[in-house]
């Protein structure tokens, strides 16, 4: 089955962070050329296995090129058997998308953002992470 | 009417004056090895124009995409007067790496290793590449990418060059704060 990966634009962003319908939402931006993306994909997985759709969504924004959906992206996520939402970052300009999710956040990725059930951010860090830091974080926010 | 108008005119002068001398942020000099085991400091570059400060990656692909970039830019502004120094602070990029990547990637500028990232935290960089642009006093004239695409046959904002041109001509940096996707520098643990 082909996991299903769609485009994403700005105001689509926006959306998806407002609608919450009463979930926690983790959102994590990677790329497939980004080795410690790629890292920690697994664990990102395993949360999203884990972690119980009731109450929490998972998706992931890939910061690849539109272009590379085929190529790259849909073989990557049909590897890791991706259980959750996974867009391309659809974008004019790279520092809008960034600004929208934090404006102190300078593009390194990967970077993962926190919602709470009501779309107020509540978290935002970039880097690796292992799954224990993911099911830390995410349990964190209430 | 007339004073209102004047008086606009002075608030307005005001109102610039404040902007234009707007105090620019300043780094502390610093002592780093090249990939040679050579000490090289900030402030042997005094005399220079503008030092561009690049922090880089051998196994980043985005950092890698700038590689011929890095090499042409340094080619185009060094005989102009600007120094331009790669630093690798990435824990799992050894000194040898960086030698080699340096080597086949024909960089002519000095590359530095940033061990225990202590200059990466310090200039508070995250990502490669990152840039940074300082004058002979060591304050920041720019800070961020070096162009809006990985993609070179899609750059629309070259963002370094309109800079470097701005510093050499003694103009005002337009926009001195950029930002773009690249991968983190991988830190050493500090928990």
């Amino acid at each position: 089955m082909v996991p299903e990966v769609s485009f994403i634009d700005e105001t689509g962003l926006r959306n998806l962070i407002a609608n919450r319908n009463g979930k926690i939402l983790l959102l994590n931006v990677w790329a497939t050329w980004c080795p410690p993306c790629v890292e920690e994909f697994p664990d990102l997985v395993k949360l999203a296995r884990n972690i119980g759709e009731e109450k929490y969504e998972i998706v992931g924004i890939s910061v690849d090129e539109p272009d590379d959906l085929n190529e790259k992206v849909i073989p990557f996520v049909q590897k890791h058997g991706v259980p959750f939402k996974v867009f391309i970052a659809e974008i004019g300009k790279q520092e809008d998308f960034i600004n929208t999710l934090n404006s102190s956040w300078n593009g390194a990725i990967p970077a993962t953002f926190i919602y709470d059930s009501t779309g107020s951010q509540r978290s935002f860090s970039i880097g690796t992470k292992s799954y224990e830091q993911f099911i830390e974080e995410i349990k964190s926010v209430k | 009417m007339k004073k209102l108008t004047a008086l606009l005119i002075i608030g307005m002068m005001i109102f610039t004056n404040t902007h234009s001398t707007e105090i620019k942020k300043k780094v502390d000099n610093f002592t780093l090895e090249d990939y040679n085991g050579i000490k090289h400091s900030l402030t042997d570059h005094k005399s220079s124009k503008a030092v561009v400060i690049i922090f880089i990656a051998t196994q980043c692909p985005i950092s890698n995409a700038y590689n011929e970039r890095m090499v042409e830019l340094n080619r185009d502004y060094t005989s102009k007067g600007v120094v331009f120094i790669g630093i690798n602070s990435n824990k799992q990029e050894s000194v040898e790496e960086v030698k080699e990547h340096a080597k086949k990637n024909g960089f002519l500028f000095t590359v530095l290793k940033d061990y225990r990232n202590a200059i990466a935290d310090k200039f508070k960089a995250s990502v490669t590449p990152e840039v940074y642009v300082l004058n002979s006093a060591l304050e920041v004239l720019y800070h961020g990418r070096i162009d809006d695409s990985k993609n070179k046959d899609k750059v629309a904002s070259n963002d370094l060059r309109t800079t470097l041109d701005a510093v050499l001509a003694g103009k005002p940096v337009g926009t001195n704060e950029t930002k773009a996707f690249g991968c983190t520098i991988k830190k050493v643990d500090i928990r």
